[in-house]
């Protein structure tokens, strides 16, 4: 079963994206800051990242730089929302496979974690 | 309101709970914005707050909220990036959308099939942003060249990437033609294009493309992608892997025929580093009763440990030396540790930031100060100072009561301030801090204070107190006046502070918890208004006496002095015995008698002991058989055996198993008292 590390402030979509990926057979796991992600990452070597942008503590690009200094190998998607297109592109330089644009539908999102751990 | 089809009842909460947090703080934030626009964390975090509101009602399928918070975050960015400054009507119309967004969050958790009209308040949004922003918010994401198809335009080869096609044409790696089209409903295209030129980078070399690698990282938006790559994939291969991408409608690769001209594109455009937030406290919420019967559990704890330390003192005087009792000495002496430690975390787990009563505060003096033109500058400090929550919750309406009269009556308008020689811009100041177990919330402002002479006049006009005890009274009583039921001095009735209906409420609501209120005055120059509230409902800081058999608690916080007197050396006045100390004639009441439970008897020559206690400018002397020292007492409700027992507040267990009834001082005095300060002042000079 793959492992997923979702990272995002908001409890509500949080919530939301583990529900779906749990109800998908995934087994995930929770960070709401990015300093969280990165303990998260380093205890539980998931095989991929779902990455909110917009965060306190250390927010999703720095987390983004750090994650994949640790393990070049990271797999991470970006979870962004409009008005964030110069960080995603400065995210998807920094090693991020793909993002999603927020408020997302559950077919995106599967659909990005199953191109990821492909 | 139409939201998303798997919504659950549990994702309902979450998300209501999490939209008031967001709601909350964007509230105070934004007020606090507009005195400090240029503190950037402050304003990254507005942003932050309306980014998660817009993503979580969007996620929902709450429209009307997503479009809100998006016009929000669109005016905040422009502040954010300076395109824009913070101004008034600016903050104006963010404090209204929020107003709109709590309605809107309202409307969620209970439906009424209503559903507001956010369009003013998005058009309001607009009209802030709209000095600098082109059109509607959404449009602008995609930068500023206009995002059409546009016919393709053909790749221009510079010099280097026609000397690299001749390089490559003689090697084995072939050379393709690739024209990516973006579909025309994606939200960043040129993001999309970075995707499709990094995933022909990675099957082999771009040798150049249309638009250029610089044109796509500066975010310039196209529909298509013009490539000549050099790779050993397979046409098919390329065609897979561009076309897995999100958001591409076609690929089309054929071998690229050399001719034509170019521009190359080195691309070194480095990552931008972004600020990382303010840190943000993790919380568990809990129900308040539950707490409470933590506290009332660990109550009793706390009298068994006395009780256990108590028989191992007995048995160690009748067993000297004996092993096991040596053991059990030992064993409760880390009892006793355990239980202070575990009363102590609990105490702290109920302990809350007062900041959590203060917020919103902000907004609401900002709108009082705003609508009746005056002009203020409200200073808060103290929000960190830690408070029980149960007192929390009691005291927002009396604050809010405070800094009501303070802006309507206190602060006066610019004009008479300049009048009067003071700065045009008047100083609120809510300040709370601990001292001595109590916490100390002050309100004062420099406004024009409070005339004793006319609330002497309005309470004798009002029948309130008689001419002659009006004139009796020392400046100190004369604001006491103020907390009478009916004092209102106010000419006019305002909306704002209403009529008279106040500092009586303000008394009774902080007296309610063993608080006291106090107020000062300098005519002219400034009011200051000041709560002393215990720090905790759950304890109290009492000095234990007692009278006849029954053992009471008094609050130490209402404890002036305590004294001792010759029986037959106290006179009496109008046949109430009376005593004088520090210079004030105090009437003296028997706490037996005063509940009615036993007739003291007084022999003479013996000794009385006596507790004077203090509310506001009142003092009563209660004579007791014996006083104890002080101590903390864990408090319990009064249970239904003993009812509601007038000038009772609760009873407390010693560790002796000794139980004690809580006097409720303000009570007390108010129906020994019961004509008031001003009728019959006490405090005779």
């Amino acid at each position: 079963m793959a492992k997923i590390l979702i990272v995002d402030d908001a409890a509500f979509m949080r919530m939301k994206t583990t529900k779906l990926l749990a109800e998908n057979g995934y087994d995930v796991v929770e960070a709401s800051n990015g300093a969280e992600a990165i303990d998260a990452y380093k205890r539980t070597k998931p095989d991929c990242v779902l990455l909110d942008i917009t965060m306190p503590d250390m927010d999703g690009l720095t987390a983004l730089k750090e994650l994949r200094q640790i393990d070049p190998e990271a797999r991470v998607t970006m979870l962004t929302a409009m008005g964030q297109q110069s960080i995603v592109l400065d995210a998807l330089k920094s090693g991020a496979k793909d993002f999603i644009v927020k408020p997302f539908d559950s077919a995106r999102v599967l659909a990005a974690v199953q191109k990821m751990i492909a | 309101m139409d939201l998303a089809p798997d919504v659950t009842p549990e994702d309902l909460e979450v998300f209501l709970q999490e939209a008031d947090e967001q709601l909350r703080l964007l509230d105070e934030d934004v007020v606090r914005l507009e005195r400090e626009p240029d503190a950037g964390e402050l304003l990254q975090e507005i942003f932050r707050a309306a980014h998660t509101l817009k993503g979580s009602s969007g996620m929902l399928g709450y429209k009307e909220m997503a479009e809100l918070a998006h016009h929000m975050e669109h005016l905040l960015d422009l502040f954010r990036t300076g395109a824009l400054a913070v101004t008034t009507p600016a903050v104006d119309a963010l404090l209204h959308s929020l107003d709109a967004m709590r309605v809107l969050r309202d409307e969620l958790a209970d439906p009424t099939g209503r559903s507001l009209d956010v369009s003013a308040a998005m058009a309001e949004l607009a009209q802030a942003a709209g000095a600098s922003a082109e059109g509607e918010p959404g449009a602008k994401d995609a930068g500023s060249a206009p995002a059409g198809a546009g016919p393709a335009a053909p790749i221009v080869l510079g010099p280097a990437a026609r000397e690299r096609i001749a390089d490559l044409a003689s090697g084995d790696a072939q050379l393709l033609a690739v024209d990516v089209h973006i579909s025309a409903d994606t939200i960043w295209s040129s993001v999309r294009l970075f995707q499709a030129l990094q995933a022909l980078g990675d099957l082999g070399e771009v040798i150049a493309s249309e638009p250029s690698q610089s044109a796509i990282d500066s975010g310039a938006p196209s529909q298509l992608l013009r490539a000549i790559v050099s790779t050993r994939s397979s046409e098919d291969d390329v065609r897979r892997e561009v076309g897995g991408l999100d958001d591409i409608a076609g690929v089309e690769v054929e071998p690229y025929v050399p001719e034509a001209v170019a521009k190359d594109a080195p691309d070194a455009a480095g990552a931008g580093q972004r600020r990382t937030g303010a840190g943000r406290t993790q919380t568990v919420r809990i129900d308040v009763a539950r707490l409470d019967e933590l506290m009332n559990q660990i109550g009793e704890l706390v009298i068994d440990r006395t009780r256990i330390v108590q028989i191992g003192k007995a048995l160690e005087q009748r067993y000297k030396g004996d092993d096991m009792v040596e053991a059990l000495g030992e064993t409760s002496a880390h009892i006793v540790k355990v239980v202070d430690e575990l009363q102590e975390s609990t105490r702290q787990v109920r302990m809350q930031p007062i900041g959590t009563v203060f917020s919103g505060l902000p907004r609401m003096v900002r709108d009082l100060s705003h609508k009746m033109g005056k002009k203020l500058d409200f200073q808060v400090s103290g929000s960190e100072t830690e408070i029980d929550r149960t007192v929390i919750e009691r005291i927002r309406d009396p604050l809010i009561h405070l800094l009501r009269n303070a802006v309507d009556h206190g602060v006066e308008l610019p004009e008479e301030r300049i009048a009067a020689g003071k700065p045009e811009t008047a100083v609120l100041k809510l300040r709370a801090y601990q001292e001595q177990g109590h916490i100390v919330i002050v309100v004062e402002d420099d406004g024009r204070g409070i005339d004793t002479e006319r609330v002497k006049a309005a309470a004798v006009k009002k029948g309130l107190i008689s001419a002659e005890a009006g004139a009796r009274l020392t400046e100190a009583q004369a604001i006491e006046l103020i907390f009478l039921p009916g004092a209102s001095t106010a000419e006019k009735t305002t909306e704002v502070s209403g009529r008279g209906v106040g500092m009586d409420i303000v008394r009774s609501n902080v007296e309610a918890i063993n608080g006291l209120v106090t107020a000062e005055t300098v005519l002219g120059q400034s009011t200051r208004m000041t709560l002393k509230l215990p720090l905790t409902l759950a304890t109290l800081h009492a000095l234990l006496v007692r009278a006849g058999t029954t053992h009471y608690a008094i609050p130490l916080v209402y404890v002036w002095e305590t004294t001792v007197r010759n029986a037959d050396e106290i006179p009496t006045i109008a046949g109430r015995e009376v005593i004088r100390v520090r210079d004030a004639v105090v009437p003296l009441t028997s706490l037996s008698e005063a509940f009615g439970l036993s007739r003291a008897e007084h022999a003479a020559g013996s000794v009385r002991q006596v507790v004077v206690v203090r509310l506001g400018e009142r003092l009563l002397g209660l004579s007791v058989d014996a006083f104890s020292e002080s101590q903390e007492i864990v408090v319990k409700p009064l249970g239904g055996f003993l009812g509601d027992v007038k000038g009772i507040g609760g009873v407390s267990v010693l560790g002796d198993g000794q139980v004690v009834l809580i006097v409720d001082i303000p009570s007390l005095v108010n129906s020994i008292m019961a004509r008031g300060p001003a009728e019959e002042p006490v405090a005779v000079a």
